[in-house]
């Protein structure tokens, strides 16, 4: 049985966000394509909503970037 | 009458008094496909663990031939047989010659007309029943020792009226009546009795109620979604009464024209309330394919939808 996220009352199937249980991973652009005007409809950010899925802040963004090695 | 044999001309007459298998009024009745999805004949095992997930199965089997069909609470039960054929010879003296027909009518109470085309739906195809009274026993064939065998009914003898609230007083529902199979042999009658199941099975679950068709309604189709209103096919026919109680996971998606399941990404449920189940998102599908959004029993017990969808 597929894994469900809720964000601001919208289910991810997140077997499909992160590629498990057989699911082939969902890639950002085609992320965008299938649920942009779907989420701009409810007044959630498509941008936002990605990053959330894949366990990512701005912040966090930030803060591997200073932490990274290079 | 079954064929006399030669080996075992005479069978003993004592009686059990105590633990009796005895069947009461009927009260439930059980409509059952003939086979199988493996074309074996439906039946329920001796050797069967009879626990609430048992009869959850059955009673919501994914394919509909493996499927138990429960008409709950029926009235004026009545069974009848006709007279036994028999030929009478010159001097007076009678020959059994075949057992009569059996025939059962019911009433089912404040149903919905449209409840007559789901039950002519069994008519159309070989089937049988059991039948289960208020103390949950339940009747049926046991000419096999290891399993209860549903009674086959007469193809074709099935009859479904609509029924008339009137002054006489009458309520408002459906009439059954149909005949049992030729073969069905009183003797062959048998009884699983009801403290036979385990204590956790309840047969006022809804689960065990039947399974409720589901109808959709779409909008706002486009290549990678679309919305449903969904609801029964029950209700005022301007105003359906509204499917309230789906989650995504009761859900799948599958594309009829490529034969292939479909992945729903997302979908917002927030809306059940008013049969709302929006923003269904899906991988880009061709233009002109056609889609079947599902709610399988198995997953949501006691529904079933397969509708279908065109992507523009």
């Amino acid at each position: 049985m597929a894994d469900w996220k809720v964000i601001k009352g919208y289910a991810f199937n997140m077997d499909v966000i992160e590629g498990k249980n057989g699911e082939k991973a969902i890639s950002k652009t085609e992320f965008m394509k299938q649920l942009k005007d779907v989420l701009e409809k409810r007044n959630i950010d498509p941008e936002t909503c990605w990053n959330e899925l894949k366990g990512k802040s701005k912040k966090t963004e930030e803060s591997k970037e200073e932490d990274s090695p290079e | 009458m079954a064929a006399c044999s030669c080996t075992e001309a005479y069978g003993n007459t004592g009686r059990a008094y105590d633990c009796k298998a005895v069947f009461g009024i009927a009260r439930n009745v059980w409509l059952v496909p003939k086979f199988d999805s493996s074309s074996v004949q439906n039946h329920i095992l001796n050797s069967a663990t009879l626990n609430q997930a048992y009869f959850i199965g059955k009673f919501n089997a994914d394919n509909r031939l493996d499927r138990i069909y429960p008409i709950n609470d029926v009235k004026e039960f009545d069974s009848t047989k006709a007279d036994s054929k028999v030929f009478e010879h010159s001097d007076g003296t009678k020959q059994f010659l075949a057992e009569g027909v059996r025939s059962f009518a019911y009433t089912i109470s404040d149903v919905e007309y449209k409840y007559i085309a789901k039950l002519r739906k069994s008519g159309c195809n070989q089937f049988g029943v059991y039948l289960q009274d208020a103390d949950g026993n339940i009747i049926g064939n046991g000419r096999q020792s290891d399993r209860l065998l549903p009674l086959m009914v007469e193809i074709g003898s099935l009859d479904v009226k609509a029924m008339w609230a009137t002054d006489a007083p009458q309520t408002s529902g459906v009439t059954v009546t149909f005949d049992l199979a030729r073969t069905e042999l009183d003797q062959d009658l048998a009884v699983i009795t009801a403290d036979q199941f385990a204590s956790d099975v309840d047969f006022e679950a809804f689960g065990l109620q039947g399974v409720l068709d589901l109808e959709a309604t779409f909008s706002n189709i486009s290549t990678t979604s679309a919305d449903a209103n969904i609801t029964l096919n029950y209700g005022s026919h301007n105003s359906k009464v509204l499917f309230t109680s789906g989650v995504q996971v009761d859900f799948t998606l599958y594309n009829v024209t490529d034969a292939a399941a479909v992945t729903i990404t997302g979908m917002d449920v927030t809306d059940a309330a008013n049969g709302n189940y929006t923003g269904i998102t899906y991988a880009l599908q061709d233009s002109a394919d056609v889609m079947e959004l599902r709610i399988d029993p198995t997953t949501k017990n006691g529904y079933e939808m397969n509708q279908q969808f065109t992507i523009p």
